[in-house]
């Protein structure tokens, strides 16, 4: 007779947030490459191409195989929000990642090269406190992905080779959010974990027209993960066991937010990338690219519950990504036989729109400053990388959750890969 | 071999330094001393309207709650310590004081889902509806309170009433509130220039359109002419201003941005198919439309067959014999005669504050709420407020006024326009410390599992070094 009350708590107070901009992709799987901002898909000319542009394993001769890994140290801080106090600052957890990287080449013949990597493209997290301002927007979001990624390369002519891959992921997310129960004004701990898997396929082409010139190409698929039965839990408060109405409070909140599975739907997005590459002596080599990620296909995040939470059984969340594209510039100065030095700049766009950054992902329009270099000896070479990323202070004013401020952030990162070919 | 000699230190000592963010010296804002128009402005603030100024929620008025009302919450932030308020006791005076019961409290959801909501009643507490102060120290006062919001007083109450039955709404609350004779037979605008006043708020003519509105159109039958709201407000703001005094004033807000209206759907599911009720409307008995509004308090009346509100027998609101009586329903031609009257009464404001420029600040409630009533609700870092029932944060029990939250709203408001217009610096309030300081039980942050709060070796996969 009477309409269900608990059907129309219509609030998205439980809307998830996954911010997956350029900040929490990783390009850096190779230190040769990461020394000289990535700029590397049209040289492709370590094992490490399996990953930057597969094509380029063709010129590699007998076997390779890499294995390495990348230090990174984000840093971030917000300044706000206006709503609360405009010069509040809040410092985000600072933790150390290392994504790993391995790859494996063999040249068949003078046509047919096959490889092999594995690989973490997503591998950040960002952690602001359980009780800072932003707590019912992000506390703690994580994404955790692997790749396997086997290609075969073919050079069709002497100065063409093409090369397709099959992508297989192995992901996992943690998103951990304040929500506040509306009706007692409660707040309640959200935690939503979940594991899938998912395939794509990757491409890559390079072309040597004249000597010393190199084009590349390389695009990596949409991978869709599919995370089903993902645990979605609560934390509740802590009650008075000895006090009735207190009891009838938890009671209340166990059965409007019960501890239960959700599935979500997360397309990851494409990676394109087309680059130039030009020996300017027999020492120095010089690479521009031009690589976008396509974002713009992260429109709505979807979360279906099992059981109904806060009345729902589906939460959506509008995300309204656009692509982030970047301009990558590296040298490589060779010494001697042994010794390489690398040097290189990136600039990097936003995916994000201003109106819906949020802080489970401060990102932003980035500078990158990349030094490093490469030893050989004998069958073993040594990769160094560092990487300095500073992200151009993005002031929001207009933010669709009310959550005005300041972001600011950098990041520090190490790379070194060990080579070993026989 | 050489460079490598240089290289390597370079690379640790990158490795161990790197760079680091710059932190801005000011980690937080300074708290604010108020400035001398602020302290000019407050040295005697009195507050003047109805129900909304008095801190009345849930369907009462008592202290628990007075504490929150609007001009108390401006008085607190502007450092008054001075701002007295006609306190009552638990559970309070309200709507259900004549069935022998106080204030509204929620009491969780029955088996189908439905809210519990249900007044206090006075019997166990000891509360004397004759006596209703919370103490003899606040009733004897020796002079006039500083919040003299009146409980359903109308525009023309303010300047002539002096007790309930000399009063054109005929509210109990001025015989409360005015202690008259006792402070002469004087009126709350006299009550209030006896104080002196430096700034006083006004938020009236409410109920001048909401006692038409929310007795479905039916007592009053009209909403107060125009004219004579017109004529009436300007002599009022003339009359407060004529000591020098400051004025801040609100507007109305539509009737549609209050749950009272908006909760109980005019469709009704009967044996798994919805169903138009049937109402008495201006235009006779006839099925509600989309374009109709069911009042909050058709709730407990609409299938009832005591005979109460229709034949014996026969539930009310789905046969013509039995239709949803005019007094809980706002049907369309009413709706357009209310909204009318507000955006007449809202007019007549806007071109007051033109005419007496410099005196008065002008807060626009009526945009608040609207902007709380769509569909992305008023957001406050993360969390969505809107003018829903019982969720919407923003109203209480009543459906009509209030929440603790929803007064801090408008005091902001409030505050904001006394600040821009008067170059005053009172603060506003961090509402999201207010509303865990509200939260009637709290997590213990410790104890979340969910956490990871320990470094843990780092895997081969993935791995992370928390430190």
């Amino acid at each position: 007779m009477h309409k269900r009350l608990i059907g129309v708590l219509l609030t998205l107070f439980l809307s998830f947030s996954l911010s997956l901009g350029s900040g929490f992709s990783i390009y850096e799987q190779g230190a040769k490459s990461m020394a000289m901002a990535g700029a590397f898909v049209a040289q492709a000319n370590d094992v490490t191409a399996i990953f930057y542009n597969p094509a380029g394993i063709t010129s590699l001769h007998g076997w390779n195989v890499a294995l390495g890994g990348t230090i990174i140290q984000p840093q971030a801080q917000f300044i706000g929000p206006t709503v609360k106090d405009p010069n509040l600052l809040n410092k985000a957890k600072k933790e150390t990642f290392v994504p790993p990287h391995f790859y494996a080449s063999y040249q068949l013949n003078e046509k047919v090269s096959f490889g092999l990597s594995v690989f973490a493209p997503f591998g950040l997290a960002s952690d602001w406190g359980k009780d800072w301002p932003g707590k019912y927007l992000a506390t703690r979001s994580s994404v955790q992905a692997i790749f396997i990624n086997p290609v075969i390369a073919y050079r069709i002519m002497e100065n063409l080779s093409l090369a397709v891959g099959f992508e297989y992921a192995i992901a996992d997310v943690d998103l951990q959010k304040m929500v506040n129960y509306p009706v007692r004004n409660i707040d309640l701990y959200s935690t939503l974990k979940a594991s899938t898997t998912g395939m794509g396929f990757n491409l890559g082409l390079q072309f040597k027209p004249v000597e010393g010139l190199s084009i590349g190409a390389a695009f990596r698929s949409n991978v869709l993960l599919k995370f089903k039965e993902g645990d979605a839990k609560f934390d509740y408060p802590s009650i008075d066991p000895n006090d009735p109405q207190q009891q009838l409070i938890l009671a209340e909140l166990k059965a409007l937010f019960p501890n239960t599975k959700g599935d979500a739907d997360l397309k990851l997005p494409t990676f394109t990338a087309v680059g130039v590459s030009y020996d300017f002596t027999d020492k120095l080599t010089a690479e521009f690219d031009y690589f976008v990620i396509g974002w713009s296909s992260y429109d709505v995040l979807k979360v279906k519950f099992k059981d109904p939470v806060g009345g729902k059984k589906e939460t959506i969340s509008e995300r309204k990504y656009e692509n982030s594209a970047s301009y990558r510039l590296g040298l490589e100065y060779r010494l001697n036989e042994q010794l390489a030095l690398r040097a290189g700049y990136m600039r990097d766009n936003h995916a994000v729109p201003d109106e819906r950054v949020e802080p489970s992902l401060p990102e932003g329009d980035r500078n990158i400053y990349n030094i490093g270099f490469g030893y050989k000896i004998g069958h073993i070479n040594v990769d160094f990388a560092y990487m300095l990323l500073l992200q151009d202070d993005r002031e929001i004013t207009q933010s669709v959750d009310n959550f005005n401020g300041k972001y600011e952030s950098l990041a520090n990162l190490f790379g070194i890969t060990l080579g070993y070919s026989f | 071999m050489k460079i490598l000699r240089v290289l390597l230190p370079l690379v640790l000592l990158g490795l161990f330094a790197g760079c680091q963010l710059e932190e801005p010296s000011l980690k937080k804002s300074e708290p604010v001393t108020p400035n001398s128009t602020t302290q000019q402005l407050f040295a005697s603030f009195v507050a003047v309207g109805n129900s909304l100024t008095a801190g009345y929620q849930s369907a009462a008025l008592t202290a628990k709650f007075q504490e929150y009302s609007f001009p108390n919450q401006i008085a607190t932030q502007a450092g008054v310590n001075d701002f007295k308020q006609p306190l009552l006791a638990w559970p309070g005076i309200g709507s259900y004081t004549t069935q022998g019961a106080g204030i509204l409290t929620f009491n969780g959801f029955d088996a189908d889902g439905n809210p519990q909501i249900a007044p206090v009643p006075y019997q166990g507490t000891g509360f004397d509806p004759f006596n209703p102060f919370l103490s003899a120290e606040v009733a004897g006062l020796p002079r006039p309170y500083n919040n003299l919001g009146v409980p359903a007083a109308v525009l023309a109450d303010l300047d002539s009433a002096i007790s309930s039955a000399q009063s054109y709404s005929h509210s109990a609350f001025f015989d409360i509130i005015l202690r008259n004779p006792k402070l002469g037979n004087t009126t709350v605008v006299q009550q209030a220039m006896m104080l002196q006043p430096t700034l006083i708020s006004l938020w009236i003519g409410n109920n001048d359109v909401l006692g038409y509105a929310t007795s479905g159109g039916t007592n009053p039958a009209a909403p107060t002419d125009k004219t004579i709201f017109a004529f009436l407000y300007d002599a009022l703001v003339g009359k407060l201003t004529s000591g020098g005094a400051k004025v801040v004033l609100a507007n109305i807000p539509d009737v549609t941005t209050i749950p009272f209206f908006t909760t109980v759907p005019y469709m009704v599911e009967v044996q798994g198919n919805k169903v138009a009720l049937v109402i008495q409307a201006s235009d006779g008995v006839r099925q509600a439309t989309a374009e109709d509004l069911i009042l909050l308090t058709a709730q407990n009346v609409i299938g009832d067959a005591s005979g109460q509100y229709g034949p014996a027998g026969v539930p009310v609101g789905f046969d013509a014999s039995a239709p949803l009586p005019s007094a809980f329903v706002l049907d369309k031609n009413e709706i357009a005669t209310a909204k009318q009257a507000t955006a007449d009464f809202n007019e007549t404001i806007q071109e007051l504050v033109a005419k007496y420029s410099g005196k008065v600040a002008f807060v626009d409630i009526n945009s608040l709420l609207l902007d709380a009533a769509d569909e992305d609700g008023y957001e406050i870092a993360g969390i969505e407020l809107n003018c829903d029932f019982l969720t919407g944060g923003i109203f209480s029990l009543d459906g009509v006024h209030p929440s603790n939250l929803g007064y801090a709203l408008v005091a902001n408001q409030f505050i904001m326009a006394i600040n821009e217009t008067f170059g005053a610096n009172v603060p506003t309030i961090d509402l999201l410390k207010f509303m865990e300081e509200q939260q009637p039980v709290k997590l213990d942050l410790k104890k979340l599992a969910s956490l990871p709060d320990l470094s843990h070796i780092p895997e081969i996969f993935g791995g992370k070094i928390t430190l």
